[in-house]
């Protein structure tokens, strides 16, 4: 199998197959011997290259590769090709701006159709008696603002859908 | 001794609070909110009371419901912890009128030194360095000059209605001073309703360094060093260490007398903690006098060996200080890490929700005074502190090592928490060397990104997490159709796997 995986605006090609409990994975065409020496639920351990790694699989799109935490898109190969060819470039793709804690949305500092660019407030939300602004990961456009000021969210909810 | 203490908070410090009481046999009371009823507080003491609703105003900040549990059960005395009602005179008062015996100052001492002007002008009239200022209201311009004149340039004009930057103007030069004024008296009448501003030296770069007091009832006064808190977000403290940096045996002299002499003058009793501003030229300030047990009192634990709960309710019963100023001893090196619910990546932001799994560090010089546990929720309505990390060691260099060592091994899943933010300070170089402060969040890991090195593992595990997952929702489909108990089959496969 070929997927397509994103970590922070990084892109690689991980080709692999599995060899019994191991891997045969190619990354960004380099051949690479990985071992799954332990898999309990979301816990793993990989050994990649004799080097053993705790991964932990919270979500589809967060991983912790030895305490360090990633967000990831991944995507299979053959429907990213798909993707291409049909929207021109894969970037163009929608993110929903979730809310990270339940609490009360204080404010929305942006206009449906404004530029925000990386790290940008997009909003306030107060939890734990402290506000907090809740910032876009990318550069983009609001495309739509689903939530008013006063409103109660839960934590996961989309708040903002950035294009 | 008491023989039975209520201990009127949550969290990591009720915990520890309460460990005190186990360890010197003293039977133990606690209450709990809607949200606390499986926190770890209320399953470690002896005795529990529901006293309200998870919002803190509707039950750890109800004064006549606690009172209530306390002679319901009996208890002699009541730890406030830190927050909530710590540092509340009405509070204070009312444990007076019941006759119950508040474990900290009493609430004369807690009024004088809660009020700022009272208690910075009480030190300054005894000769302790006070960040010099107009101590009142500056009406016109030409006060304003004359006053900063006398205090030097750079100064701050203040708004005395206020805080949050509002009102406030940096001036380094006279030149400046007019228009300032002007700007300020203009924003703090419009952020607060009150044109009044005062002014004082504004200190650059200022270090925060504390001193540990502990004060009984009969005259006796000891200081256990200093701590140094210049890692602040917000005025928040998210690291602790002794000994600091920066001081001399000549400064720490100094800076602890003054504490003394704090103490002394405001008749304050029991454990208590006067905070200091220092100067780059190691010039040292009263800023203010906290009036209960601090979050970070573990880090004077480590390097003293002296229990300070356990002398919070020795002092509290009416015992003398035990311990003499030159018998106390400096040993070694400790850093506290607050481990908080917060998301270091994404500006702090609150994280709550259910604690999946954790796994906590050990080995020499670690110690955990923690509040959860797993499977815990961690609840929205309160601080986010959920533990404190703390290493010991023989020096600053081993101590920072052991401290990296530790962050490392913690793991907290389920929730995002600070740990990958200790790592970093923990790494960079300016605090490793110890020059560092107050100043030292917004400027110099304001431009610092997570430093992350595991992308290719990041990416591979990705890709196995998808087959895994695919091939387990086959497995899954697989039974339902059969119509197996996929507890069974499970099993099986396990016991496959470990053959």
């Amino acid at each position: 199998m070929a997927y397509i995986t994103k970590i922070d605006n990084k892109e690689f090609k991980v080709d692999l197959k599995q060899e019994g409990k191991d891997f045969k994975v190619y990354l960004d065409g380099k051949e690479i011997k990985v071992e799954v020496a332990h898999e309990q639920g979301a816990q793993l351990t990989l050994i990649v290259d004799d080097k053993p790694f705790n991964v932990i699989l919270e979500t589809d799109d967060l991983i912790v590769v030895a305490g360090e935490s990633y967000n990831v898109e991944i995507f299979d190969e053959q429907v990213e090709k798909f993707m291409k060819a049909s929207t021109g470039k894969s970037e163009k793709r929608e993110l929903a701006v979730k809310a990270a804690m339940p609490g009360l949305i204080i404010e929305v500092t942006v206009k449906q159709g404004d530029r925000v660019t990386e790290g940008q407030g997009l909003l306030i939300i107060e939890a734990m008696k402290m506000q907090n602004e809740m910032q876009t990961p990318r550069d983009g456009i609001v495309k739509t603002i689903k939530v008013k000021k006063g409103q109660t969210v839960n934590s996961g909810e989309t708040l903002i859908i950035i294009e | 001794m008491f023989k039975k203490i209520l201990v009127a908070n949550r969290g990591e410090i009720a915990v520890r609070v309460l460990r005190a009481c186990r360890e010197m046999s003293i039977s133990s009371v606690t209450v709990f909110s809607d949200a606390d009823r499986t926190a770890l507080h209320t399953r470690y003491a002896d005795e529990v009371y529901h006293i309200g609703r998870a919002p803190a105003a509707e039950s750890y900040l109800k004064i006549d419901k606690i009172i209530e549990v306390a002679k319901r059960a009996k208890v002699e005395a009541i730890h406030p912890g830190y927050g909530f009602l710590a540092e509340n005179t009405d509070f204070a008062e009312a444990c007076e009128a019941s006759g119950i015996v508040f474990i900290g100052p009493t609430s004369k001492a807690i009024r004088l030194l809660g009020d700022k002007i009272i208690s910075k002008k009480t030190m300054s009239d005894v000769g302790i360095p006070v960040i010099p200022g107009s101590g009142g209201a500056v009406v016109d311009t030409s006060e304003a000059q004359t006053m900063a004149k006398q205090i030097g340039f750079p100064v701050l004009i203040k708004a005395a209605g206020g805080g949050g930057g509002k009102g406030m103007r940096v001036v380094r030069e006279m030149k400046e001073l007019a228009s300032a004024m002007k700007q300020a008296v203009n924003e703090a009448q419009s952020a607060f309703g009150n044109p009044t501003v005062f002014i004082e030296k504004f200190l650059e770069a200022p270090r925060h360094i504390e001193f540990q007091i502990l004060a009984d009832h009969h005259g006796n006064v000891v200081h256990l060093f200093e701590r140094e808190c210049s890692v602040q977000r917000r005025h928040q403290k998210l690291i602790e260490e002794s000994p600091s940096a920066i001081m001399t045996p000549d400064l720490r002299a100094r800076m602890g007398q003054a504490a003394v002499q704090a103490v002394k003058t405001s008749n304050y009793t029991n454990a208590g903690t006067v905070e200091f501003m220092v100067d780059k030229n190691r010039s040292f300030y009263f800023l203010e006098m906290n009036t209960r047990l601090q979050v970070e009192h573990p880090v004077t634990e480590l390097i003293t060996g002296i229990d300070i709960v356990k002398e919070q309710f020795k002092i509290a019963a009416g015992q003398r200080l035990s311990i003499k100023q030159d018998g106390i001893r400096m040993n070694g090196a400790a850093i506290e890490c607050r481990i908080s619910a917060e998301d270091p990546e994404n500006n702090f932001a609150p994280s709550t929700g259910r604690i999946v799994e954790i796994i906590e560090p050990g080995g020499p010089g670690v110690r955990i005074d923690s509040g959860v546990y797993e499977g815990f929720e961690v609840p929205i309505y309160y601080d986010p502190l959920i533990a404190k990390l703390l290493v010991w060691a023989t020096s600053r260099d081993q101590v920072i090592k052991r401290a990296k060592r530790a962050l490392k091994e913690y793991s907290i899943r389920g929730i995002k928490t600070s740990i990958p933010f200790h790592i970093l300070v923990m790494n960079t170089p300016e605090f490793i060397k110890g020059e560092y402060d107050t100043t030292f969040i917004d400027k110099v890991l304001g431009k610092v990104k997570y430093k992350k090195e595991n992308h290719e593992v990041a990416a591979i595990a990705a890709a196995i997490g998808r087959i895994l997952k695919e091939k387990r929702a086959k497995i899954s489909e697989a039974k339902k159709e059969a119509g197996v108990n996929p507890w069974k089959l499970s099993a099986r496969q396990m016991g496959l796997r470990n053959m």
